[in-house]
């Protein structure tokens, strides 16, 4: 029971992370220099962007606790009602690794949530300046959960922890893209000025995941080098399972990717923003964010479980 | 496929919940299984991960079940996947090591071996 919603709480926690960090990075890389030529409808669209990283710091605050609750339970070895009443919790804050790197995030949690409410109400200028700060503060919130990560716990470092931290955000710059996607593809139909930029958005996007995915590839190689060790126990271990299926989901990821790419390549810019292109592209997005939704999961699991590494 | 996905991911976490609890100790002094002429000052147990000491404990048992150990858990200074006991000096006969630790990326673990003192 403990460790089914260890999982539930890991991964809502990852997967808000990743969203909040995908969000303000979408919005600095896809959308730069966009604003200053587009009408309201463009400031509508960051609106609705910043309201989803508003509701994704919420869901970050409310998994953080859920976590760290139910680690103060599962390092003290008490029960669910206990943990609580007796001084663990206070034990786990403070003397321990993972208690210092969660009051760090609650504090950025509670930080970036402040400029992302002040953001709302702002005018262009101020605003652009704001979601700079954002996009940094969100992408140290993602990055500092390799800290208390299996790689972060190897032996062999500083290699454990860059490769955590690299694979965090890459995977943040592309699978943290794609509900921000979805809601620019969405609203490309009523809008006219909207519908004109999708090209170059679509354009950026693809750049981007590309990237992306090589710094996926490479520090996925990594860090399995140090928590796996071997290709035997990658297919005798339940760790060595789990990755993996992650590794089967995320080459789906890729080819789902890569179709839309290809489509998108594939088609002039004028016809990109026909009706029924964008539909499907918004359905190939969706899909791959059931994908990416799914891996995050796995990822959870894999944080729960012993490294296959480990005699 | 969303489907297929969720009942894939179903399947997962139940293979997930039924972990078993894994040994993770590296080596031990004295050894596991060890017989020993004297008896040894502490027992020192090497782990695979950097262990947080708040919640690690180890405990020494003679065979009739009394604790032994002075409750001196402590991390080694220069190495954070040692830990270290002491004991009062110990007569001849079996005794049980139990461990239980908590590594810096939150996973418990525990365990247990026996030594022997031979007088």
């Amino acid at each position: 029971m403990l460790i089914a919603l260890l999982i539930v709480a890991r991964a809502t926690h990852i997967g808000a992370s990743i969203l909040i960090a995908g969000t303000f990075t979408f919005q600095v890389v896809t959308l730069r220099s966009i604003g200053s030529c587009v009408s309201d409808d463009l400031r509508g669209v960051e609106d609705r962007l910043l309201r989803l990283s508003v509701w994704g710091l919420v869901t970050a605050l409310l998994s953080a606790v859920l976590w760290f609750g139910l680690e103060v339970v599962n390092m003290s070895g008490l029960s669910f009602g206990n943990g609580f009443s007796a001084t663990a919790w206070q034990t786990v804050l403070l003397e321990t690794k993972f208690g210092r790197v969660w009051q760090f995030r609650l504090g950025l949690i509670a930080l970036t949530f402040l400029f992302a409410s002040l953001a709302l109400g702002q005018g262009e200028a101020r605003r652009r300046s704001l979601i700079l700060v954002l996009w940094f503060l969100s992408v140290v919130l993602l990055v500092s959960l390799a800290w208390i990560s299996h790689a972060a716990a190897a032996r062999v470092q500083p290699i454990g922890l860059i490769g955590d931290a690299l694979h965090l955000c890459a995977a943040g710059g592309w699978i943290g893209g794609l509900i921000p996607l979805v809601i620019c593809l969405t609203q490309a139909p009523v809008s006219s000025a909207i519908a004109k930029i999708i090209p170059l958005v679509l354009g950026r996007f693809s750049m981007l995941s590309l990237c992306c995915v090589s710094v996926l590839i490479a520090s996925g190689v990594s860090n399995s080098w140090l928590l796996v060790g071997s290709i035997h126990a990658l297919f005798t271990t339940l760790y060595g399972w789990l990755l993996l299926f992650k590794l089967a989901l995320f080459g789906m990821l890729i080819g789902f990717g890569a179709r839309n790419r290809l489509a998108i390549e594939a088609t002039a810019p004028t016809a990109q923003t026909r009706s029924g292109f964008l539909q499907q592209l918004r359905r190939n997005f969706i899909s791959e964010i059931c994908l990416a939704v799914a891996v995050v999961a796995i990822v959870a699991c894999l944080g729960v479980t012993p490294p296959a590494g480990h005699p | 496929m969303k489907r297929t996905i969720v009942i894939l991911f179903l399947i997962v976490l139940t293979g997930a919940t039924r972990l078993e609890a894994h040994a993770f100790l590296k080596r031990a002094e004295p050894a596991v299984g060890s017989t020993v002429q004297t008896s040894p000052a502490e027992v020192r147990i090497w782990f695979t991960e950097n262990v947080e000491p708040a919640f690690s404990t180890v405990q020494i048992f003679t065979a009739d079940g009394k604790e032994v150990d002075k409750r001196d858990v402590h991390l080694d200074p220069s190495d954070h996947a040692l830990l270290h006991v002491s004991l009062p000096p110990l007569g001849g006969g079996t005794y049980k090591v139990v461990w239980r630790v908590v590594s810096v990326d939150t996973h418990v673990t525990n365990g247990n071996f026996n030594f022997r003192v031979v007088r």
